[in-house]
C-alpha cells in the first residue's frame, strides 16, 4: 500500500498560516493582546468551531474563564513525571503534527487565546505564593504552540513582562515554529525559557505539517539565545524511522552549533505516544503517515508506545550524542517514562517526582542564578505528594 | 390495460414490462441470505400466481406502475414469460403513506446491523425525504432518531455485499461494522474469502484486518503482495484441521505485525521453562514487556508441600532464573 501524500501536499500548498476570521470578545477588547490582533478583528462572541481543522485557522481572543493553572495533565504517579506546571492561554494550534493529541480532545476547535494576561498573572501569583520556596516552571503550551505565528506570538509579551516579578517561576514558551521576532526586545531578565520541539528534518516534513523547517528553528534559536533567553530542548516525541540514529545525531550536532551548552537549560526525551481511539484518528485523517504501523505497546497510562527495550535504545542512542557535543552538562531528563527506563538509560533515576522537580531546581540555580535566585530545599520538594 | 371483472374494479391485468421494480428490497434481502423463496416459487410453480401485484396509486399513465408489493412473482412471472399479471392500484399516493406500507411490510423483520443499514439505504435511493427516515424509518427500526446515526448506517450499507453478508451472519453490532468500513476493502475482501480456510469470528475479522493493514502500511506493501508472502502462504495452504490453521494464522500475523515483541516473548519464555519448568510455583511476567515485574504464585493442598516450596525458592537455580528474566526487564 502506497502511502497517498496527495493529503498533505494540499497542506503546503494551502495558505495555512493565515486566519480567516479574527474575533475579539467585547469583554477583552481593550487588553494589549487585542489591540496587536488589529483592526480587522471582528468583535462578538466565538465562532465556535466543532471541525479540528476548521478551528485552527479561526482566531478568538477571549476573557479567562475559569481556573487555567494546573500540573501537567499527564502527571501519572507510575510513570517519572518532571512536574511541570501548566497554565492554558491557548487552545488549538495552526500547525498539524500527525500525531497531535489535540485533534482527539478539543470541543471547541476555535484557535483560542486568552487575552487577560492580568487575570492569569494573578491566578498564577494566587497559587505559587502558597509553595513560595518552590520554583514552579510554567508553560503555556498544554494545548497549543506558545509562538506558532504572528499574532499569537505576540500575545507571550505580556507574559515574558510579568513572570519578570515572579521570584518562584519561569515562564516556558514552547514552539515548533520561527516566530521569535517579537521576543527579542523584550526585557526578560532571563525568567523565560524559550524551547523548541525539535526533530530531524524528515519528520518534520512528514508528520509536523506547517511547521518551521529545522533550518529556521535553528537560526531562531541562535536569535533567542543570543536575546539571552535559556534555551529549552525537547526531542520529544522521538519517532522511529529508518535511519533514525544518523537522522538524530546530525540533529543534535546541528542544534549545538546554533546555540553553545551554556545556552541550553534542559533537555527532555521522549517518544511517541497516543492513546489507542487516537491510532485511527490519526490514519483516517493521515493516510499518508505511518507513524502508528510501528510495533507498539499499551502501557498503565493507557498510552500506546514503542517497546520498551526500543524506546531504552532510542534514549540511550540520544544521551549519547547529546554528550558527545559537549552537552552531558544540561539537565537531561525522560518526559513519562518508567523508573526502569531512567535506570537502564541513566544508570538510576530519582527517587520520587518530587525527587526530580528538586533536581531540576537545583540545575537551574546553578547553571542559570538569573532564572533562580534561590538554591532549592531538598527536603521541602522531597515532601511533594502526587497523584 | 384491459380491465377484468372482478368485485374491487380496480384489479387489472397488464404486461410485465409496465411495472416499475425500483423498490423491489426483497432482492437485497436475498443477498444477505436473508430471504428463502423457495417455497414461494414451489407453491407459484404448482398454482401460478394467485394474488395480484400490488402497485402505488400515484405513478401510472405514461409511467410505469411502482410496484410496492408482490416482486418475487413478478420475477417469477417474468422468468416464465407470462404475458399479463393481475396488478392491484393501492391507494397509496403519497411519500409519507408509502413509507409507512414498506415500514410495516419490512421492518419487523429486519435484525442486525447490517439488514437495517441495507433498508435505510435502500429508502435513500428510493428518493425518500431524510426527515422520514430520521422519523418514521428509525424509530419503526428501533433505532434512535438522529442524522448521525442514520450517517453511520449508511456508511455500512456502503461495504460490498460478502462483507454485509458475513456481518449479517455473525450479527455484527454497528460499532464493529463500522471499524470495519475503515478497513482497506481488498484487505478485508481477501480476508473473507479466506472463509473455508480460516474459522473467522467477529473479533479475530477484526483484529486480522488491523494487525495486516498496520504491516502492510509499515512495509509499504498491498494486499496482494502480502498474501503472497511465502510463510502466508505455507500457513493457508497447510493441510490440518481449520481450528488448527486458523491458530496458526493468527499467530503469523502477530508474529509479523510485532517481530520484535514476539521474538522477546520467546526468548523470556525459553528462559522461563528451563528454569521453572518443574518448579512447585508458577512464573508470570508483563507480556508487554513494560513493567518490571516477575510474579511467583503457588497453590497449596497440603502442609507438607510447603516444605518442598520453600526449597525451590531457596535454591540457586530460581535465583539465577529470576536473574535472568528480570534482565530482560
Ligand atoms: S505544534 Fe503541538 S499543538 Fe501544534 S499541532 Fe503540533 S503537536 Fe499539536
Amino acid at each position: 500500500m502506497k502511502p497517498k501524500r496527495d493529503l498533505k501536499d494540499s497542506f503546503r500548498t494551502f495558505e495555512n498560516m493565515k486566519f480567516r476570521s479574527i474575533t475579539i470578545h467585547p469583554k477583552v477588547r481593550d487588553t494589549e493582546i487585542a489591540k496587536r490582533l488589529g483592526g480587522t478583528a471582528a468583535v462578538g462572541p466565538g465562532p465556535g468551531l466543532s471541525d479540528y481543522r476548521q478551528g485552527k485557522r479561526h482566531l478568538f481572543a477571549t476573557p479567562k474563564r475559569g481556573e487555567l493553572f494546573h500540573v501537567c495533565a499527564s502527571l501519572d504517579p507510575r510513570y517519572v513525571c518532571c512536574s511541570t506546571h501548566v497554565v492554558s492561554q491557548i487552545s488549538n494550534c495552526p500547525f498539524e503534527c500527525t500525531y497531535c493529541f489535540l485533534q482527539n480532545y478539543l470541543t471547541d476547535t476555535t484557535l483560542t487565546v486568552v487575552a487577560d494576561t492580568r487575570a492569569i498573572i494573578r491566578e498564577i501569583m494566587q497559587k505559587t505564593s502558597e509553595q513560595p520556596w518552590r520554583l514552579f516552571r510554567i508553560g503555556t503550551w498544554e494545548l497549543g504552540d506558545s509562538l506558532a505565528v504572528p499574532p499569537l506570538n505576540e500575545a507571550a509579551i505580556g507574559l515574558v513582562r510579568e513572570f519578570r516579578n515572579l521570584d518562584n517561576c519561569i515562564l516556558k514558551l514552547r514552539t515548533k515554529g520561527s516566530a521569535v521576532e517579537p521576543l527579542l526586545d523584550v526585557d526578560h531578565q532571563g525568567k523565560t525559557v524559550v524551547s523548541w520541539t525539535v526533530n530531524p528534518p524528515e519528520i518534520i516534513r512528514g508528520e509536523e505539517i506547517g511547521t518551521a523547517p529545522l533550518e529556521e528553528r535553528l537560526r531562531a534559536m541562535e536569535l533567542v539565545s543570543r536575546a539571552g533567553y535559556p534555551v529549552g530542548l525537547h526531542f520529544d516525541p522521538m519517532i522511529l524511522f529508518k535511519g533514525w540514529e544518523k537522522a538524530y545525531r546530525k540533529l543534535v550536532r546541528s542544534i549545538f552549533s546554533a546555540i553553545g551548552p551554556e545556552n541550553c537549560i534542559w533537555i527532555s526525551i521522549g517518544s511517541l505516544r497516543f492513546n489507542p481511539e487516537m491510532k485511527k484518528k490519526i490514519e483516517n485523517n493521515y493516510p499518508f503517515s505511518r507513524i502508528t504501523a510501528q510495533e507498539m505497546v499499551l502501557g498503565d497510562d493507557n498510552k500506546l508506545r514503542y517497546l520498551r527495550p526500543v524506546r531504552e535504545e532510542m534514549y540511550s542512542f540520544l544521551l549519547q550524542c547529546i554528550k558527545e557535543v559537549g552537552c552531558g552538562e544540561c539537565f537531561t531528563y525522560l518526559c513519562m517514562e518508567r523508573w526502569n527506563v531512567w535506570e537502564k538509560v541513566f544508570g538510576r533515576s530519582p527517587f520520587s517526582i518530587g525527587h526530580l522537580d528538586y533536581l531540576m531546581a537545583r540545575s537551574v540555580h546553578e547553571r542559570f542564578p538569573e532564572t533562580a535566585k534561590k538554591a532549592p530545599e531538598k527536603k521541602l520538594y522531597l515532601s511533594l505528594r502526587y497523584g | 390495460m384491459e380491465r377484468l371483472s372482478h368485485p374491487s374494479e380496480k384489479i387489472f391485468l397488464i404486461v410485465p414490462d409496465r411495472l416499475d421494480l425500483s423498490l423491489d428490497f426483497s432482492q437485497i434481502l436475498e443477498k444477505l441470505g436473508v430471504e428463502d423463496s423457495s417455497n414461494l416459487i414451489k407453491s407459484l410453480d404448482e398454482n401460478s400466481i394467485l394474488s395480484p401485484i400490488l402497485t402505488a396509486g400515484f405513478q401510472g399513465g405514461e409511467k410505469p406502475l411502482l410496484v410496492i408489493d408482490g416482486f418475487k412473482r413478478l420475477r417469477w412471472a417474468r422468468g416464465r414469460g407470462l404475458a399479463r399479471l393481475p396488478v392491484l392500484r393501492t391507494g397509496i399516493m403519497d411519500k409519507e403513506r408509502l413509507i409507512l406500507f414498506l415500514l410495516a411490510k419490512y421492518s419487523g423483520g429486519l435484525k442486525g446491523c447490517a439488514a437495517k443499514a441495507l433498508f435505510l439505504d435502500y429508502l435513500v435511493r428510493a428518493g425518500f425525504h431524510r426527515s422520514l427516515l430520521t422519523g418514521m424509518a428509525m424509530d419503526a427500526l428501533g433505532l434512535e432518531k438522529h442524522g448521525g446515526l442514520l450517517d453511520r448506517y449508511l456508511r455500512v450499507a456502503e461495504l460490498p455485499g460478502e462483507i454485509l453478508r458475513f456481518c449479517h451472519e455473525k450479527d455484527f453490532s454497528l460499532k464493529k461494522c463500522l471499524n470495519l468500513t475503515y478497513q482497506p476493502r481488498q484487505l478485508l475482501e481477501k480476508i473473507i474469502e479466506s472463509r473455508r480456510r480460516i474459522s473467522l469470528s467477529a473479533s479475530l475479522l477484526l483484529e486480522l484486518c488491523d494487525n495486516i493493514t498496520d504491516i502492510m502500511r509499515r512495509d509499504q506493501i498491498d494486499t496482494h503482495e502480502f498474501f503472497q508472502r511465502q510463510d502466508v502462504k505455507e500457513v493457508l495452504c497447510t493441510r490440518m484441521d481449520i481450528g488448527q490453521r486458523t491458530r496458526l494464522f493468527r499467530q503469523l500475523v502477530i508474529r509479523l505485525r510485532f517481530p520484535v515483541l514476539t521474538r522477546l516473548q520467546d526468548e523470556v519464555g525459553r528462559v522461563s521453562r528451563a528454569y521453572f519448568h518443574d518448579s512447585p510455583f508458577s512464573v508470570r511476567w508483563d507480556e508487554t514487556l513494560e513493567n518490571r515485574k516477575i510474579t511467583l504464585s503457588v497453590t497449596l493442598r497440603d502442609l507438607s508441600e510447603l516444605s518442598e516450596l520453600k526449597e525451590a525458592l531457596s535454591s540457586s537455580e530460581t535465583e539465577e532464573g529470576l536473574k535472568r528474566l528480570l534482565s530482560y526487564f
